[in-house]
């Protein structure tokens, strides 16, 4: 069996939100596995994006994290900030859903492609130029001499988000996260970066972690998948036996509610909405919302054993 | 079913007079024709900045078409003055994307659902009262919430007093732009299921605009769609998607991901971009992304052809 590339083991992070410390992420246990791509699927707010940013420690300092992100015989949560940014850029990369916030509007698309090769790989101005050409190629932009010398307000947003992927790659990391990278964009444009992204994770036996509120992109792109709702993983495993035999009673839910463009069926919504940090429930967070409650539910269930695993006590085989 | 809209080569061109002339004109919008019926939802689809938001503004008279007419309930709304402008006004209401900034933040929930009271009837708050905790309660909003702020509430239920803005004139049309398009896919089913019993309630006909196919299949009844300004391909829902006539709407079809792991697959690939209106492609707009294009697509822009019953298309080569 091939061992994980990055274990997240119990993963909780905390603001302070009027003097109180409130629970965002309350404890989550995944695996990131060499050569997949792993969907974190959910709504807005339960916690995708703060979790994927601590996988490189990024959060604000007012942020409390605790539990261990190891990676690479390390734990990235208990490195000092010279360290990590050894590993971000380099090892890990991310990229954001709105790629016009996250490049710089003063420089070419060719020096921001090539500084991180100059900071992390001690490469010259020349040679970083010539490699970012490549990357250019890489992702498949056309006319890469011309581009490497546009700024980003020249380029559509597809072209924008192509050239975040080439920074993100440009150090070769063993680790993408990717959140929400194609939510801005339409769905012609979307389909030809997720088509790009799985490639390049091919090619170049990397895996990604892609953030996603899409179970439509989570059924076409993942191997594995994480259901997310606030700030609990409440069910995880192969994409298709989530899918198949989806098992905790908000992933069913969910599924129940995403309108399809190939069939007319009868929507149901869930009741209610997802809690703000401030005000979560004690125990299981979506009993509030659930069909299924149970008087076990003020207690925080556990992800059972194996592959596919759910958290929930209403269903069976969970401590 | 009688026809309660009926739009009629509506174009709008952007730029100055002196701009028509040089190339910085840009066609938005151009010959779109449909009609809605009583009680029926029509979806526009088509991906950013193909001229949906441009059709809505031009249909609710937010800003004034090039060439075509508007008739509503048999009134060209193009042609009215401004005091018969306002009173058709208020029977066509629209509901905006953002729940967040289409409210004003200052005001209670109360005193901005009693704006539109006040400006069409000259009724005044505590008059209005009944009726907008009647709205709030068809909304499935607490009648307290007359007395709160926008910000003390979630995206969803900030949806939900817009659809009560809209609805406390008891309007005939509701115009919807992207309006569940910023909302969780869990609320998004509460937001699409409340406006199909409120239209089941009063009759009422929505013009749907969306990015989103999946809404329209499950939403609308005939669904427009556009690309570069032009209505490329119209008809029954259901029919249109099972069986695309147009190119461009069987890639925008294949590119939406759908929740099902059957269906896996590599999203079929619509190569290149949607182009620039200030620049648009000789022949038909489509042409250079088309996998279909031949000489003539090149040359000849095609018209709207009807295959059968309420179907339209203007393609030169087909899907067969
Ligand atoms: N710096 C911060 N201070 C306080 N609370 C924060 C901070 N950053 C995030 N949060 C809160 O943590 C929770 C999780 O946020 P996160 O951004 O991870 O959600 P998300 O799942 O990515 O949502 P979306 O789909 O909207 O992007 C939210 O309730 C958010 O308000
Ligand atoms: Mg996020």
């Amino acid at each position: 069996m091939t061992s994980p590339l990055m274990q997240v083991e119990d993963l909780s992070i905390s603001f302070k939100i009027n003097d109180k410390w409130c629970r965002a992420v309350n404890g989550v246990t995944f695996d990131i596995m060499p050569n997949e791509t792993l969907c974190i699927v959910g709504e807005s707010g339960c916690g995708k994006s703060i979790t994927a940013m601590s996988l490189m420690k990024l959060l604000p300092d007012t942020a409390r994290l605790g539990g261990h992100v190891r990676f690479g015989g390390q734990d990235i949560l208990s490195l000092k900030e010279r360290e990590l940014e050894e590993i971000r850029g380099s090892r890990i990369a991310m990229i954001f859903q709105e790629p016009m916030t996250s490049l710089n509007p003063v420089l070419t698309v060719g020096e921001q492609i090539a500084e991180p090769l100059v900071l992390h790989k001690g490469m010259g101005w020349s040679e970083a130029k010539k490699e970012a050409r490549n990357l250019l190629d890489l992702v498949r932009i056309p006319d890469a001499q011309k581009r490497l010398g546009q700024y980003p307000h020249e380029l559509s947003g597809g072209m924008r988000q192509r050239v975040m992927i080439a920074i993100g790659l440009a150090c070769r990391p063993q680790i993408l996260i990717a959140d929400e990278p194609t939510t801005a964009l339409d769905v012609t444009i979307q389909a030809q970066v997720l088509a790009l992204l799985e490639d390049i994770r091919k090619e170049q036996e990397l895996s990604i972690v892609m953030i996603t509120h899409d179970l439509g992109v989570v059924a076409n792109v993942a191997d594995r998948v994480a259901v997310m709702y606030a700030g609990d993983v409440v069910e995880t495993g192969p994409v298709a036996s989530i899918f198949d035999s989806p098992s905790h009673p908000y992933t069913q839910a969910l599924l129940r509610t995403v309108p399809r463009a190939d069939a007319a069926f009868e929507l149901s919504p869930i009741e209610g909405q997802v809690p703000s940090i401030q005000k979560m429930p004690e125990g299981c967070r979506f009993a509030p919302r659930c069909k299924e409650e149970t008087s076990k539910c003020n207690v925080t269930p556990k992800l059972s054993p194996g592959a596919h695993s759910v958290a929930c006590w209403a269903r069976g085989d969970i401590q | 079913m009688k026809d309660l809209l009926v739009v009629e080569g509506l174009g709008k061109t952007f730029g100055s007079k002196k701009f028509l002339q040089a190339e910085y004109a840009v066609t938005a919008l151009r010959n779109v024709s449909f009609t809605l019926g009583k009680g029926e939802t029509v979806g526009v689809v088509g991906e950013s900045g193909c001229g949906k938001s441009t059709l809505a503004r031009c249909v609710l008279d937010l800003i004034e078409p090039t060439t075509g007419s508007v008739l509503f309930d048999d009134t060209d709304l193009t042609k009215l003055d401004a005091k018969a402008k306002r009173d058709i006004r208020s029977r066509i209401q629209m509901i905006f994307q953002d729940p967040y900034s289409s409210l004003n933040g200052k005001r209670t929930i109360g005193k901005t659902l009693a704006e539109p009271l006040w400006v069409h009837e000259g009724v005044k708050y505590k008059e209005a009262l009944p009726r907008i905790h009647a709205v709030l309660k068809e909304v499935g909003l607490p009648v307290s919430a007359a007395d709160k702020y926008p910000h003390e509430f979630s995206g969803g239920q900030r949806q939900r007093i817009a659809i009560a803005r809209a609805l406390i004139l008891e309007p005939e049309l509701i115009i919807a732009d992207e309006a569940v398009s910023a909302l969780d896919v869990s609320v998004q089913a509460q937001v699409l299921l409340l406006m199909n019993s409120i239209q089941k309630e009063h009759g009422l006909s929505y013009l749907f605009i969306t990015h989103d196919l999946g809404v329209v299949r499950n939403f609308c009844d005939r669904v427009l769609v556009m690309y570069l300004g032009s209505v490329v391909e119209s008809g029954p829902v259901a029919e249109l998607l099972t069986n695309p006539k147009h190119p461009y709407t069987k890639s925008l079809r294949d590119a939406a991901p759908i929740p099902d792991i059957s269906r896996r697959q590599s999203l079929a690939l619509l190569e290149g971009e949607i182009p620039s209106p200030a620049n648009p492609p000789s022949g038909c707009a489509f042409h250079p992304r088309c996998p279909r294009a031949t000489d003539i697509c090149r040359s000849e822009a095609p018209t709207l052809q009807s295959s059968d019953d309420q179907r339209m298309f203007a393609c030169h080569n087909p899907e067969p």
